[in-house]
């Protein structure tokens, strides 16, 4: 149910489909929350863990493919890195 | 008595063979530099992580082919990847045959293709990790940290067992991979 709240407020924030994932995207403060988000702006999650108490994720799109580092204090990205 | 003076007189009509042709002694040294830089020096994300490891399977792959072209001592055909020979080496060596092999022996053979395929599994493992098929794939990500693991377990059996030999067989191992060259004591037969 969280999740589809989320999902909707995201779709109603964000009217473009395809937004992309900034340094100043907030993401969510727990590994479904980021997952979510990163999900309902058209990434493809391959892998989300913990890493030094920051929310790691990786993910594709269109052939681009990134790793996203979330504070889960703040559900604000602390590190991206897209690759290729 | 007599056996202290053969020993003795061996020890000084030791003879000088040279073993390891410059390319091979380079591509050792360097692909040893490679493992140590990758395992302990450069963050695993970083792009020299991933050069130096393309670097790694490079040198291994010059060394399979100067294995089918190089000088004698570098070939396949010196050190055959045979399970039946290392087991018969191992117990030979129990019953205190001192036969020197000039190339690799019979285990040390083992070791070396064992290391060869670990560098190639660790180098195909970390490429898969940068495409868009296997990106973040754990499972792939698991193979390249297991097999990095078993090279470095590898690499210190490695050494213990070229530390042995020295000691088992007085040719000096170690230097043979600097200068090229084995020192073998006249009481040993040589294969």
């Amino acid at each position: 149910m969280r999740k589809l709240a989320l999902i909707a407020l995201m779709a109603f924030a964000s009217p473009a489909l395809a937004e992309d994932v900034t340094v100043d995207s907030i993401l969510g403060k727990t590994l479904e929350e980021v997952q979510a988000s990163l999900t309902a702006m058209g990434y493809e999650v391959r892998k989300a863990e913990m890493e030094d108490g920051k929310i790691e994720v990786y993910f594709v799109r269109d052939g681009e493919m990134g790793e996203v580092y979330v504070n889960p204090e703040t559900g604000a990205v602390t590190k991206l890195d897209l690759k290729g | 008595m007599f056996i202290v003076t053969r020993q003795y007189s061996g020890r000084e009509s030791a003879r000088e063979i040279a073993v390891w042709d410059p390319l091979v002694r380079l591509i050792h040294w360097s692909l040893a530099l490679t493992i140590l830089l990758n395992g302990a020096f450069l963050d695993a994300e970083s792009k020299s992580h991933e050069w130096v490891g393309y670097i790694a399977l490079a040198l291994v792959g010059l060394r399979l082919v100067w294995a089918l072209i190089g000088p004698k001592h570098a070939r396949f055909s010196a050190f055959p990847p045979n399970p039946v020979r290392a087991i018969n080496h191992i117990r030979s060596m129990f019953e205190g045959d001192r036969t020197i092999f000039i190339s690799h022996n019979p285990i040390g053979a083992m070791m070396v293709y064992n290391i060869w395929l670990s560098v190639i599994a660790i180098g195909v493992t970390g490429y898969m990790m940068t495409t868009i098929s296997f990106f973040g794939v754990e499972w792939v990500e698991e193979a390249h940290e297991v097999i990095f693991g078993w090279l470095i377990f590898s690499v210190m059996l490695h050494v213990a067992g070229v530390l042995f030999d020295t000691w088992r067989t007085g040719v000096n191992l170690v230097r043979a991979m600097v200068n090229g060259r084995k020192n073998i004591p006249e009481w040993h037969d040589v294969i």
